[in-house]
């Protein structure tokens, strides 16, 4: 049973996609795999000329894609940067993506970027600002921003509201939307020790503009965001509760390190269909947690023809995803 | 007090802290974290968890940033890494970041000024280890040149042979010509194909062109007359001009030269390092 909430803007269900990453760009030209559709990280490809540029061409061609940000760095005391939004918009309209989305965080400050995606302290002055930067993006993008809830590790004395309070006020000043990353939610109650129902209790669903989902790493101490692995069953089932709020949403999940072959991580995309229902379902795990990795495609690969010449391909940089 | 602390102070703070290199405590104490937040105020403000305290929360994120800096430079470097070693390497790279932080939307250029911070340090070999940088950022630079067309077989066959005096070459984007003292070519073939490597590299001048073929980036070293011709050629001198060159340059060995241009032309052409074909108006 689906509450079918509107999202705002009217952005398209498009269903169950997966993460556009280096080392299945082989498997998907040569096998249009039947995938709802792909996000990409924008800064792989804004001014690449090469290689994942031809690939993206060809998977534009066949399925949907969204853009998918990360080092938009809504968060920082910096002013926006019209040179990187200039780009972004030159590959959100090459791609049709209907909506961008990027996090609710901040990158770096006087023009560093730590490539991290760092936690803002709640306060009225950071929501101003961030209010303030996501009306400049939102006039000069075009179409509508989606800002996710960021995985964090510390949070700060100064800050004088909630994380989820914070989000719901700046959707509601700003009109932008929410990313809603369900196992960043968990993530983050699991470190900070709070709710995650109550924390999406209290974003308006008709503001979700869709949904994020991982896997992650449990230090005990605490849990970090690593994307490496499938997704627990008590993230699945938050994805329930939150879906019940909201009805149809893109569903998409990210998988970046320890990169499985690419059906395994479509089958853990569709496994969310099971979770659009009420709880009660059984649902059972497919996967086996075993099977093989992907091909090594970000090794240096290696070509000899004879010993004056090599052929290589950059690795994959997971680390360019900012988990 | 923690609730007065102005936004970019907050993050100007933390970012001194994570980029600092040195351990945490070095980090919340050094002289730039402390002009931002002194010590006692940034401890208050960052709240503990249940089973972290507020250095060990922070240092979550120093940890990660190392772990993404050094992982983003091995990919780009993984020559400069073998001949440092692991532990070298992640040293270099944590002072290199600390002169030249990441200023860009991606982790791809992180390493561009690589070759000149080797240039100005005091490592070992470091004339080897710069012309070793300057390959492998080229490499990686290579990746994200802008695709050219491709000069075909058939625009060749329809220039006049009387035209080929006045015929000039465009190089495609995605190609450069380097010339290094130390052989960096050998060095990092050796490397990709997990072969032995000395530590001591003498000079052996070498001549190496970076291209990229069908989305592919190739190194290839070159002879030293093959080198000359082609940089002629990209640099857009005529044809019959670049043979001129070539003569000069190489007077002893003319007659041996006119047997290797043509090999040399075709496989260039085969290769695809060439994407168009200009006929000028003026002969020489």
């Amino acid at each position: 049973m689906e509450a079918m909430t509107p999202n705002k803007w009217n952005i398209p269900d498009f269903g169950f996609g997966v993460g556009l990453r280096s080392v299945h760009y082989d498997y998907i030209l040569e096998n249009n795999p039947k995938v709802d559709w792909f996000e990409i990280i924008s800064e792989t490809y804004l001014e690449s000329g090469g290689h994942v540029r031809y690939v993206l061409d060809k998977v534009a061609e066949r399925y949907p894609i969204v853009l998918h940000g990360v080092s938009l760095s809504i968060g920082s005391s910096d002013p926006v940067n019209f040179e990187y939004l200039k780009l972004l918009k030159a590959l959100a309209d090459r791609v049709k993506s209907p909506y961008i989305s990027d996090h609710l965080c901040w990158t770096g400050v006087n023009a560093h970027n730590v490539h991290d995606l760092l936690p803002i302290p709640y306060t009225e002055q950071s929501l101003n600002h961030i209010v303030n930067k996501v009306k400049q993006v939102m006039d000069f993008m075009e179409r509508p921003l989606v800002l996710e809830n960021v995985s964090t590790y510390a949070q700060f004395a100064s800050s004088s509201m909630t994380e989820w309070d914070f989000h719901a006020r700046l959707m509601e000043e700003s009109q932008c939307g929410m990313l809603m990353d369900v196992n960043n939610i968990y993530v983050s109650a699991y470190n900070h020790d709070f709710s995650a129902k109550e924390f999406i209790d209290r974003i308006d669903p008709s503001l979700v503009g869709q949904y994020h989902l991982a896997g992650h790493t449990n230090k005990g101490t605490h849990i970090l965001d690593t994307h490496n692995d499938h997704v627990i069953d008590a993230v699945w089932e938050l994805y329930r509760y939150a879906f019940q709020r909201t009805g149809g949403r893109n569903t998409l999940l990210e998988w970046d390190e320890d990169i499985p072959e690419f059906d395994i991580v479509h089958q853990e995309a569709l496994k969310a269909k099971r979770y659009r229902s009420e709880k009660g379902e059984q649902v059972i795990t497919p996967i086996d947690r075993t099977s093989k990795h992907a091909p090594k495609m970000h090794v240096t690969a290696v070509e000899s023809v004879d010993d004056t010449e090599r052929a290589v391909t950059r690795q994959y940089k997971s680390s360019n995803n900012a988990l | 007090m923690p609730s007065n602390i102005p936004l970019d102070t907050l993050q100007r703070w933390m970012q001194s802290v994570i980029e600092h290199n040195g351990n945490d405590a070095e980090a919340w104490r050094s002289d730039e974290a402390q002009k931002e937040i002194p010590y006692e105020e940034a401890y208050l403000n960052v709240l503990p968890s249940k089973t972290l305290s507020p250095v060990e929360r922070i240092a979550i994120y120093r940890r990660m940033f190392v772990l993404r800096m050094v992982d983003s430079m091995a990919i780009d470097y993984p020559g400069v890494r073998h001949f440092l070693s692991e532990e070298k390497f992640k040293e270099i790279v944590l002072e290199y970041v600390g002169k030249y932080p990441s200023k860009s939307y991606t982790l791809n250029h992180l390493g561009k000024k690589f070759p000149q911070f080797i240039k100005e340090s005091l490592l070992d070999q470091k004339e080897f280890l710069y012309d070793l940088a300057q390959l492998e950022l080229a490499l990686t630079e290579n990746m994200d040149a802008t695709q050219s067309p491709i000069l075909t077989q058939e625009e060749l066959s329809s220039v006049k042979p009387e035209d080929w005096e006045r015929a000039s070459l465009v190089p495609i984007a995605a190609l450069t010509l380097m010339e290094f003292v130390y052989p960096v070519a050998d060095y990092l073939r050796a490397v990709m194909d997990e072969e032995p490597t000395q530590n001591e590299i003498g000079i052996k001048k070498n001549w190496v062109v970076v291209y990229r073929k069908e989305y592919t980036t190739w190194f290839k070293q070159l002879m030293h007359e093959e080198y000359v011709l082609l940089n002629e050629l990209c640099s857009g001198t005529p044809l019959s001009n670049a043979f001129d060159v070539l003569a000069q340059r190489f007077p002893q060995r003319q007659t041996e030269l006119e047997k290797y241009v043509f090999e040399w032309f075709s496989d260039w052409v085969g290769r695809g390092m060439f994407s168009k074909i200009l006929l000028s108006h003026n002969t020489k």
